[in-house]
């Protein structure tokens, strides 16, 4: 109680809680406009984050990724064009609602819905985030060899039928983790007798090209795509009412529970993301309305307005936000793409996420769960001057310009990271790597993973077989390292999992 | 067994294929971060051995599944050509930079290059969405952010120029 007392305290100052609501207001603005997504928002803001204190810029951050989440809905409702990825399933039935003269009863219920995801969501992270850093405190080597073992593990699942190009990922990643000084002998590797790749490559300058550049370039293949097929825009409908009846309120609550379950479920997976988060909680909440309203009279058909199919993708895509942090902040391990572009934010300030934060940096630690849960208060007045005031000027922005613009603040971010335009080749690569990498089909999610646990997983196998004198089986050792020999365990039965899956379903078929 | 004809053909649509290119890629570089890794003192080089051993043998499991498979993912060749320009000009826009060209300028080029890129063929508008840009840009990140831009040697004329 204490801790989140301090929490409350390191966020209630003012400034910090002006720079908390700048953050749920910009990441409304930014993740309302079609095509940034919350890891363009995050990857733009970052070196806005630079010259303000820890507090402060991860106040910011924080709220950037809690409302770009939800700020997507907009123009799936208004436009049909999902803002961001995860407001995909929200653009059936919510631009259909919209079309129908209802588009203010739409954005409330997903703006509702988001607000209800995030809560739950910022409510599991203060509860595992710390109890979960308080075991991983007690981690030797041997237990952290595991641990990063099992984080690249859990993103294998994931992959349905991607296996080869997951493998890929991941390898990519634990190459590039392993350029700069060995960590074990201080040798240095994959250098090419650069001074600036001694330190190994620049993490913030990558993530943003990783993750900011190659978007930019997915824009600006947008652009031309849409160009050569003379896609017009429709029409916005007039927004009305955005009150919410009581028996509407009754009627979403099973699905906004159920929706925040899944959610959080997916969120606290490493790797796993908001899309399979909204697949799964729109496939359930089909379900439902066919059970129990389809048919109906006066009840729409699924798909074409119905308040569940808003609802759920909505209440989903915001509860993985908190609880992705959950992996990071107790682990070190990133739960998705964004919250390991957080560890870049964090890096800019000193802070290492993982087990020792809590101890090192508890306010700051307590801080961020505690930002999380007043940044999904913060969403809906920001929702109702975005969606009031400003939304009809964000969606005339030309794409043209908005490319330009995203791929300069990316650079500029790259470069801010030290004053360094290596740092913006290296910003160039990553996106240049990252958009091959989407062409070929291959997830960026394992690489990340790979990137960000490779040095550590270096580390800790080579220190626990040096105390265990080359000893292999003391990673499977039941008696002396029970949790190293689960977590080892658990990795396997991920790996072989979906081949025998996939082996039964062939066999069913046959 | 494979008939010539349709290898020869399953061996001109590789070419159109991302996969062919990737595994390509991804083997060759894997082999020369092998081949580096050898180097590497005893203790330093199990782990990017380990590492770049799996990312040759994958790079070439991929580029044998896409020879030996259908075309899985063909490229686009006016959307990659955009997007190659696109990097030609960031490239550009860093060398211009690095010569001490100016941020304003350099900025503006690269401005008005990405929006022809992006279709924008009215020059005019372009130039002024261009120097609109490049302006904010500066000053936001030199007055405001207190970023130290590289110097450029029109400074005389005019701070950012």
């Amino acid at each position: 109680m204490d801790q989140i007392l301090l929490g409350f305290a390191g966020l209630m100052q003012i400034d910090v809680l002006l720079f908390l609501s700048i953050g749920v207001l910009a990441g409304m603005v930014v993740g309302s406009i079609p095509g940034i997504n919350d890891n363009i928002a995050f990857a733009v803001f970052i070196p806005f984050s630079f010259t303000l204190p820890a507090d402060q810029a991860l106040a910011l951050m924080v709220g950037v990724y809690c409302a770009a989440a939800a700020g997507g809905a907009i123009p799936a409702i208004m436009l049909r064009v999902p803002g961001t990825a995860s407001a995909l399933m929200t653009t059936i039935d919510g631009n259909a609602m919209a079309r129908n003269g209802q588009a203010g009863r739409a954005l409330s219920i997903a703006m509702t819905s988001s607000v209800v995801g995030g809560l739950t969501s910022a409510v599991v992270l203060l509860i595992c985030a710390p109890a979960l850093a308080m075991l991983a405190l007690r981690f030797g080597y041997v237990e952290n060899a595991a641990l990063t073992v099992l984080g690249l593990s859990s993103v294998v699942g994931l992959l349905s039928g991607k296996i080869l190009k997951g493998i890929i990922s991941a390898a990519l990643g634990l190459l590039v983790s392993t350029i700069g000084f060995s960590q074990v002998t201080g040798f240095p590797r994959y250098t090419f007798g650069s001074i600036n790749l001694v330190e190994g490559v620049p993490f913030v300058p990558l993530l943003v090209g990783l993750f900011g550049v190659a978007a930019a370039f997915d824009l600006l293949r947008d652009i031309i795509r849409e160009r050569a097929q003379g896609d017009a825009p429709e029409s916005l409908p007039r927004i009305g009412s955005m009150r919410l009846e009581a028996g509407l309120i009754r009627r979403l609550l099973p699905v906004w529970g159920t929706s925040s379950a899944i959610g959080n479920f997916i969120g606290v997976l490493p790797g796993a993301g908001m899309l399979m988060a909204i697949y799964l909680a729109y496939d359930q909440a089909a379900r439902r309305f066919q059970r129990k309203f389809a048919g109906r009279p006066g009840e729409m058909e699924w798909g074409k307005g119905t308040p569940e199919g808003i609802a759920a993708p909505e209440a989903a895509n915001n509860a993985v936000t908190a609880s992705s942090m959950v992996p990071l902040l107790s682990l070190g391990i990133p739960g998705n793409s964004t919250s390991a572009l957080f560890i870049g934010a964090m890096a800019l300030h000193g802070l290492v996420p993982g087990p020792l934060l809590f101890a090192n940096n508890g306010d700051i630690a307590w801080m961020i769960i505690v930002a999380f849960l007043v940044a999904n208060l913060l969403i809906w007045p920001a929702a109702f001057v975005v969606i009031g005031l400003v939304s009809r000027t964000i969606f005339s922005i030309p794409k043209p310009v908005l490319a330009g613009v995203v791929l300069l603040l990316c650079v500029l971010g790259a470069y801010s990271d030290g004053n360094n335009l290596f740092n913006v080749w290296v910003a160039l690569g990553g996106g240049v790597v990252a958009f091959a990498m989407n062409l070929a089909g291959i997830p960026l999610g394992p690489a990340i993973l790979g990137l960000v646990l490779g040095a550590q997983m270096e580390a800790s196998i080579s220190n626990a077989l040096t105390i265990s004198q080359g000893n292999w089986l003391v990673f499977i050792d039941p008696v002396n390292h029970p949790i190293s020999a689960f977590m080892v365990a658990l990795a396997v039965v991920m790996w072989i999992a979906p081949p025998l899956n996939a082996w039964r379903r062939r066999r069913a078929a046959r | 067994m494979p008939n010539p004809s349709s290898s020869a053909f399953a061996g001109r649509s590789a070419l159109r294929d991302a996969d062919f290119w990737t595994g390509l890629v991804l083997a060759g570089a894997g082999g020369v971060a092998l081949y580096q890794a050898l180097g590497f003192d005893g203790a330093s080089r199990n782990f990017p051995l380990i590492v770049s051993g799996l990312l040759t043998a994958a790079g070439l499991a991929l580029l044998v599944r896409c020879l030996t498979g259908k075309l899985t993912n063909p490229l686009k060749r006016r959307e990659m050509a955009a997007i190659a320009a696109a990097i030609g000009l960031i490239a550009l826009w860093i060398v211009a930079l690095k010569s001490g060209l100016g941020f304003v300028i350099s900025t503006f080029a690269l401005q008005l290059g990405l929006l022809w890129l992006a279709g924008e063929r009215r020059l005019l508008r372009a130039a002024l969405i261009s120097a609109l840009i490049a302006v904010a840009a500066y000053l936001t990140f030199a007055m405001l952010l207190d970023v130290r831009l590289p110097r450029s040697f029109l400074n005389f004329i005019l701070p950012g120029l």
